[in-house]
């Protein structure tokens, strides 16, 4: 009788593995339900949208549970603001996954790639997309810009002066400017001009 | 025959005539957030006050633990999923 009696209240006081069991799952679920937030943060904190998201999927992917997501990104965000986002992030953590790399181990190679390639505490990275819409104005811009009516000599740095009209086959250079050139060199585009010196502009 | 075919014209006119307004107003107002998101707003947020209770919690919104943490790289994937579910985490 007395065995049954310690049997039944054996029964009923729970086990102490049951209770940590318990506990690591409330542990983890309440660190899941912050994932949302803190992929939010790490882009507000100059991480790209698209890498963002490339990380979230490659880590859903693989089917990583999202409590051990959450805890890489929020060690992620204390790389950034330690050393500025890195580009390519999405692409290196993937590589990182493929690679079997998990929880603090991910952790830790993510932080030394931002201490080896952050671009600086603070600092923002421009995303993929909006980087392609400022290339694609620059470019609207630079097609929309009227052609220079008299492109600098190409090599040579600088303008074309009105005397070198003269210097053409034909045409009667200003003496004025000849002779302001240094004597015995008559160069156009650094080669000796092959026309005769007329002597004061074909007088 | 001609009452049903009279019907259809009208609402064929009908249809015509809404189908601009309608449309210019969805162009302007962003696209609501799924409902789904602010029930799981809901239920982290019910999870958040009593951890213990999780499984239970998940249980009478028909939801497995694996269907939560499905639901939650969805959100997190999206910047504006997240701010619906933000939103209602805040409430």
């Amino acid at each position: 009788m007395r065995k049954l009696i310690m049997i039944l209240l054996a029964s009923f006081i729970p086990a102490p593995g049951a209770a940590q069991d318990a506990a690591a799952q409330a542990s983890d679920i309440l660190h899941s339900i912050l994932l949302p937030r803190t992929s939010q943060i790490l882009r507000e904190s100059g991480v790209p949208d698209e890498e963002v998201q490339s990380v979230i999927e490659a880590a859903r992917r693989r089917r990583v549970p999202p409590q051990e997501t959450q805890q890489v990104l929020e060690q992620t965000l204390e790389s950034v603001r330690e050393h500025g986002p890195v580009d390519n992030f999405g692409a290196f953590v993937q590589d990182q996954l493929a690679a079997g790399l998990r929880g603090r181990d991910l952790a830790a190679a993510i932080h030394a790639e931002h201490a080896r390639r952050g671009i600086g505490k603070g600092k923002k990275l421009e995303s993929k997309k909006a980087r392609g819409k400022a290339q694609a104005e620059q470019g609207r811009l630079m097609r929309d810009q009227p052609e220079p009516m008299d492109e600098p000599a190409r090599g040579q740095g600088r303008e074309r002066r009105p005397a070198e009209v003269g210097d053409r086959p034909g045409a009667r250079p200003d003496p004025a400017v000849r002779d302001r050139r240094p004597a015995g060199r008559d160069t156009v585009r650094g080669r000796r001009d092959t026309l005769p010196e007329r002597g004061g502009g074909g007088r | 025959m001609r009452t049903y075919a009279l019907l259809l014209a009208a609402a064929a006119l009908v249809a015509c005539g809404d189908s601009e307004p309608v449309s210019d107003q969805a162009a302007q107002q962003p696209a609501a957030p799924p409902s789904w998101v602010g029930n799981v707003g809901r239920v982290a947020n019910a999870i958040e006050r009593t951890p213990a209770a999780a499984d239970s919690i998940l249980a009478a919104n028909n939801m497995t633990r694996m269907a939560l943490d499905s639901l939650l790289y969805v959100i997190a994937a999206d910047p504006a999923l997240t701010a619906a579910y933000e939103a209602q985490r805040t409430k």
